[in-house]
């Protein structure tokens, strides 16, 4: 039964049926507007959807990696007729699309299940903004269609890593984009969320249009956009067949893996396209940890793994050597590593915190690939889709609790807590009112009990804590870039070590201090001592991601640890160890006690550090941070090193500027010429009509007034007297003898 | 259908809306005018709808054809027929005339019979241009549908209509008497009047015992009189497109104009010019066409990028879909280029994979794409112009997005609706037709650049630019200034589309579903013209002919 041929044909119906579940949720909003039962659709749906991809998974481990990647099932439809290859749609099922498709259709399941406890208040207490009223109508129809948006943004996704073909994977990678915009800008009455849905779309376009003339340089080349053709091994030859770009000597396989690595630094949030991912915030919360975790984000980095034959296609025959372009993805990963982290520093929106992590985390996910550390890219990728997908599901857990206690407060201002608890004074520059801000929480460890030991055990899995999922992951990373550094000699996985270990102090140090600020010390607000816990369709899922945070790190665990190493023998490496079609495998590093030693220390650093200044005494650290003493470096920090400043008074202003140019050109110039050319008919008319007047008619008006002239001439000559006429005959004719005689 | 055989269906789908003109005039009243005009409009449109049925995709080539002799003296004859670039455009034409038709019963108040008179003169005007195949007739259609457009921008158009209407005539004037003059000498030269043209065939011709003509200047194929000829036909036909630096007047009768008259402008008038190069310049001037081709790829470029960032600029709703259109129809002139560019891989260049089979396949998809784009253009930007014309006319008489200010999906959902499924459309997004056709052209572009044309690899390249900047546009105007963010409380209680308006509305967004999603059943019908098409200017072009016989050949 558990056979790969036996259920492979039906891996179509994981992004089918989310697809299906869009239409029918859609169509219950339109024709029902209840909302209660798109929610059932969606997820309905989506645990088929989840119960397939792990089947199928379960199924493929059977099989196994290394045979599935020499051989994997493709099952295609024609889809578009393009002369002699049509172009298909189809399902890939290789060890990383399974991977990948298991876990995004599990995570979107918890995700799911917890929205449809955390969109209850769309309904609940939507309030129309002009007249004030809860109006149930309108909320129940966006609380469904909420389910039909995450019900396509799953189908994105789900479709895009089964993809058969770089065209398919590109139309649902698109519509991942219009999800992304559509639920960034799910309260799309407010100026910020509207205008956070345009930027995301917008940036991440700048990325997608090098990922289309990709798409098109691969076609052009190969005639087909199948990822058998060019990820094969003839067709990595044929790659490395066309030589260099004249003048650089760079290989062409080169450009092509650049304008692919475009596409995934919008996608994935790289420096510089990242600023789109903090302001997605604006959506509701698991719309965040959709986008963060399990779908979007993850989408720029499995772009590169799948299309790593490309970027390593100079060196193909000794796969996980660094060729050039994967020096650049390298460089931009680590860079892109310990940058956010540093600007996580210095946020106190809970979620903002999180944002940068993620831009930081999948830093780490691009160096690993830029240093052909392949699997433990991979494996962070799954890794940290679990865990931050419950730091996020967690904070909106939290963001929810508080905003309950604020409501509470409100309703009854007189009621005392429970507790016997004082406020301590509030943070000067904090919004009291807004749940969000982590200098208004506290004591949530007290009050939202569940919720804080699953939001730790995701912290402590996603700082790299020893035994917990992060720690395997990311220490996989750094060992590879530590081997490649300084026992290969690779220059690039030096830094790529240095940088990622430098960020592993960062990312405990911003993760602490968020720990303690939001579950530590006294309530800052009424709003943090009233807060309740959640729902247990919030919780339930909390506890299944955290379970995974904590334990799901044991399936990659290198073989090379000692002890547990032997024993696990590492099945993610077996699995997904070996390049599909190309049939290459990676080989596992050496263990090595240094990197990760020097790991450890760092997160150790980290969380003291963290303790030290936030953790001694919290109630403090909110109502002023003590990181304020940095003065202008805070600042930088805090303000994400003006990067939004930076675009907001260059790029944008000069694009707005080249269209008002372009304008201006085009009715003074090009129009210009039009109306010129117009004038000048029309004074050419004019002139005409002129000559025509004084010249042309004037001539023959002349030639009526000379005959005119004449006649009167020639009238006076006729005055009708006999004697006139008889006295010119008679002069005429003594003329004519005279002139005959002489 | 054996029975579209038996009745001269052509002629009917062409001269039926004159007869309904001329029943119009004898009408008394508006209204029995108005819903006489839009149940009239719906026999072409069904007609069309069984041409695209009873079209044969094998075997291809022209069908339903008529052939009779008109002008003896001359070699006029009256020959109809349509093949598969023809039948998408007759079915857009009638489609868009039926909406039009019934959008304007809801707005036109003052000489309602003149204006539906027009309309449909208007109507036979542009079906006549897509079933001629014969230069006289095509001429004289497509200036006729020059004349009802200038009344219907100069008496209902907006405040300057009169310097809209007359630019617009004009302009469109000169191009065809530049036309007109290589019209001449083309069939002074051949001594034939016919748009089919070898190595293309025509049954009726064939059966008529009349030879098909070879292809005008063909001992000298790029001399100065091939290349004038050219630029005449080319010329014509670039400022009805309009391709840059002939759009100027785009934008301005597009503001004029009542917001049929854009809808049709936009929706079919442009595609003359398209329609006219694919049809006749491209089979005809084969040589003179590769000649200048980089040239052209360069207005192609042009109207692309530069078109979509003075797209940008504008604040008037209906002036950037004006210019968005200059954008878009700039896709379909890089699509033709992509046929015809002459690259040099064939001869051992760059791309060792390159094989004449490859760079043929993708020549095929940039004009199977170009094709496509002509209709997908139709249908969304014709919905784009009906839904201006729903905020303007019928509810706010506000066309500035400044003004309209933010919140209309909030106050007005259904219409916010379709205006974003529209605008997407027309941004490209996946899913919806306007991808499809972008993206069919660029793969060929790009196909045929990379097979050794670096000058025009650049201009492809550059071209992308143009999506970038059009989805700027659109969101950033379209979607952010006037659907979301917060209400702008003037527009409170503006009432949403009312059932007639969503009528008009569903037929347009199915198709940019469909084809967005499932193109098939347009893309064999244009892949047959395509394949006709192809393998005519090629074998005059190249050394790709071995490659052309295999896939005209080829089953689809």
């Amino acid at each position: 039964m558990l056979d790969l041929t036996t259920i492979g044909p039906y891996a179509w119906l994981i992004p089918a049926l989310t697809a299906l579940a869009f239409v029918i949720a859609t169509a219950i909003v339109i024709v029902h507007g209840r909302g209660k039962w798109a929610a059932v659709t969606t997820v309905t749906a989506t645990t088929i959807s989840a119960v397939i991809a792990v089947l199928l998974l379960a199924a493929a481990l059977r099989t196994g990696g290394e045979h599935l990647a020499e051989d994997p099932l493709v099952y295609s439809i024609r889809w578009l007729p393009m002369g002699p290859n049509s172009l298909d749609f189809g399902i890939l099922l290789d060890p990383l699309s399974v991977v990948a498709a298991a876990m995004v259709a599990v995570v979107c399941l918890m995700i799911f299940i917890y929205s449809t406890a955390y969109m209850e208040g769309e309904y609940k207490a939507y309030t129309d903004p002009l007249t004030g009223e809860i109006d149930y109508g309108v909320g129940n129809a966006r609380y469904g269609r909420f389910f039909a948006f995450v019900a396509l943004f799953a189908t994105g996704m789900l479709g895009f890593v089964l993809a058969s073909n770089l065209l398919q994977a590109l139309i649902f990678w698109e519509i991942m984009g219009l999800c992304s915009f559509l639920l960034i800008g799910f309260w799309y009455y407010k100026k910020s969320a509207s205008a956070a849905a345009i930027k995301a779309f917008l940036t991440t376009r700048v990325g997608d249009i090098f990922f289309f003339t990709g798409i098109m340089v691969l076609y052009g080349i190969f005639g087909s956009v199948d990822y058998k053709v060019m990820l094969s091994e003839s067709g990595i030859e044929t790659i490395n067949s066309l030589g260099t770009i004249p003048g650089t000597g760079l290989p062409v396989s080169f450009i092509i893996a650049l304008l692919i690595f475009g596409g995934a630094v919008g996608k994935s949030a790289q420096f510089p396209l990242h600023v789109w991912l903090p302001d997605a915030m604006e959506g509701p919360t698991p719309v965040s940890a959709l986008i963060h975790a399990a779908t979007m984000v993850s989408a720029g980095v499995f772009l590169i793994a799948r299309m790593f034959p490309i970027f390593s296609a100079p060196t193909i025959n000794h796969v996980g050597d660094i060729s050039t372009v994967m020096m650049v993805v390298a460089l931009v990963g680590s860079f892109t590593a310990v940058f956010a982290a540093t600007i996580g520093v210095a946020q106190f929106d809970i979620k903002r915190v999180l944002a940068y992590s993620t831009i930081s985390q999948l830093g780490y996910m691009v160096m690993a690939l830029g240093i052909g550390a392949y699997v433990a890219a991979v494996f962070h990728l799954i890794m940290h889709a679990f865990f931050k997908a419950l730091l996020f599901l967690g904070s909106g857990s939290v963001i929810h609790g508080v905003e309950h206690g604020m409501h509470h407060a409100e309703e009854h201002p007189d009621a005392p807590g429970s507790d016997e608890l004082k406020l301590p004074a509030p943070s000067p520059d904090a919004d009291p009112h807004d749940p969000q801000d982590m200098r208004n929480m506290g004591y949530l460890r007290v009050r939202m009990p569940l919720t804080f030991i699953t939001f730790l055990l995701g912290t402590l899995a996603l700082t790299g804590v020893p035994l917990f999922s992060g720690f395997w992951s990311k220490d996989e990373i750094l060992a590879e870039a530590f081997f490649k550094g300084f026992h290969e000699a690779y220059s690039i996985a030096a830094l790529v070590w240095i940088l990622g270990t430098i960020g592993a102090f960062f990312t405990a140090f911003y993760m602490a201090r968020q720990i303690f600020m939001v579950f530590t010390g006294p309530p800052q607000t009424e709003g943090a001592r009233h807060a309740p816990e959640s729902d247990m369709r919030m919780v339930g899922p909390l506890l299944v991601l955290a379970f995974f945070a904590v334990f799901l790190g044991y399936v990659g665990v290198s073989k090379a640890i000692p002890v547990i190493g032997e024993v696990i023998n590492n099945p993610f490496h077996h699995f997904t160890g070996t390049l599909t079609f190309v049939e290459k495998e990676f080989e596992s590093v050496p263990f090595n006690i240094a990197p990760m030693v020097a790991s450890v220390i760092m997160v150790v650093a980290g969380w003291v550090l963290g303790w030290w200044l936030y953790g001694r005494d919290p109630a403090k650290a909110r109502s002023r941070d003590p990181l304020l003493a940095l003065g202008p470096l805070w600042t930088l920090l805090n303000r994400k090193y003006y990067i939004d400043e930076l675009y907001g008074a260059t790029v944008i202003p000069f694009v707005k500027w080249l269209a008002r140019i372009s304008a201006t050109a085009d009715s003074i110039i090009v129009d210009g010429l039009v109306n010129f050319t117009g004038l000048f008919g029309s004074w050419f008319a004019r002139l005409s009509g002129w000559i025509d007047t004084y010249i042309v008619d004037g001539i023959v008006n002349l030639v009526a007034v000379v005959n005119k002239e004449l006649a009167r001439l020639f009238q006076m000559l006729q005055t009708g007297r006999v004697q006139q006429y008889l006295l010119v005959v008679f002069f005429a004719l003594l003329f004519l003898v005279g002139a005959y005689v002489f | 259908m054996a029975f579209l055989d038996s009745i001269p269906i052509l002629t009917l789908v062409t001269f039926l809306p004159l007869v309904g003109m001329l029943i119009v005039l004898v009408l008394r009243g508006d209204e029995t005018i108005k819903r006489f005009s839009i149940a009239w409009s719906l026999i072409p449109l069904v007609l069309s709808i069984l041409l695209w049925i009873g079209y044969d995709r094998p075997p291809g080539g022209f069908q339903f054809e008529e052939l009779h002799t008109w002008i003896p003296s001359l070699g006029i004859h009256y020959h109809l027929g349509v093949d598969g670039l023809s039948v998408p455009l007759i079915f857009l034409t009638t489609l868009l005339t039926t909406i039009s038709l019934w959008y304007s019963a809801g707005v036109i108040k003052e000489r309602v019979k003149e204006y539906f008179a027009l309309f449909l003169l208007l109507q036979m005007g542009m079906l006549g241009v897509f079933v001629s195949l014969d230069l006289f007739m095509f001429y004289v259609f497509f200036e006729i549908g020059l004349v009802p457009m200038y009344f219907l921008i100069g008496i209902w158009g907006g405040p300057r209509r009169e310097y809209a209407a007359i630019k617009f005539f004009l302009y469109t004037l000169a191009g065809s008497v530049l036309m007109l003059l290589s019209l001449i000498a083309v069939a002074f030269q051949t001594n034939s009047f016919s748009i089919v043209r070898q190595p293309m065939q025509s049954a009726a011709m064939a059966a008529a015992g009349l030879e098909v003509p070879a292809i005008p200047f063909a001992s000298n194929p790029v001399g100065t009189a091939a290349v004038l000829a050219f630029l005449g036909f080319f010329i014509a036909m670039a400022i009805k497109v309009p391709s840059f630096p002939f759009h100027t007047w785009l934008p301005d009768a597009h503001t004029e104009a009542p917001t049929a008259g854009s809808i049709i402008l936009a929706g079919v008038l442009l595609k003359l010019g398209t329609y006219g190069i694919v049809r006749i310049v491209l089979p005809f001037f084969p040589n003179a066409f590769e000649l200048l081709a980089i040239p052209i790829a360069f207005l192609a470029f042009m109207s692309i990028v530069y078109g979509a960032l003075v797209a940008m600029a504008q604040w008037d709703f209906k002036k950037l879909i004006a210019y968005s259109s200059v954008n878009h129809m700039g896709y379909v002139m890089l699509g033709i280029v992509a046929s015809v560019v002459a690259v040099s891989g064939l001869k051992g260049g760059a791309v060792a994979q390159a094989s004449a089979q490859q760079i043929e396949a993708a020549r095929l998809a940039a004009l199977d794409g170009a094709a496509l784009q002509m209709f997908n253009h139709g249908i969304i930007t014709g919905a784009l112009f009906l839904l201006v014309g729903m905020i303007y006319d019928q509810r706010t008489h506000e066309r500035d997005f400044r003004q309209l200010g933010g919140g209309l999906w909030r106050t007005v959902p259904i219409y916010g609706s379709f205006l974003i499924v529209a605008s997407f459309a027309s941004l490209g997004l996946p899913g919806l037709a306007g991808f499809v056709s972008e993206f069919m052209v660029f793969r060929g572009a790009f196909g045929v650049a990379l097979a050794g044309n670096t000058m025009f690899l650049l201009l492809t390249a550059l071209s992308v630019l143009g999506i970038l900047i059009t989805a700027a546009f659109i969101l950033w105007k379209i979607i952010q200034m006037l659907l979301l963010g917060p209400q702008n409380e003037k527009w409170i209680g503006t009432p949403d589309l009312t059932r007639q308006e969503i009528g008009m509305l569903v037929p347009l967004t199915f198709f940019m579903i469909l084809f967005g999603v499932w193109p098939t059943p347009i893309l064999d019908l244009i892949h047959r013209a395509s394949i006709t098409i192809i393998a005519a200017v090629w074998s005059y072009l190249g050394p790709a002919v071995e490659a052309m016989v295999a896939l005209a050949s080829m089953a689809l």
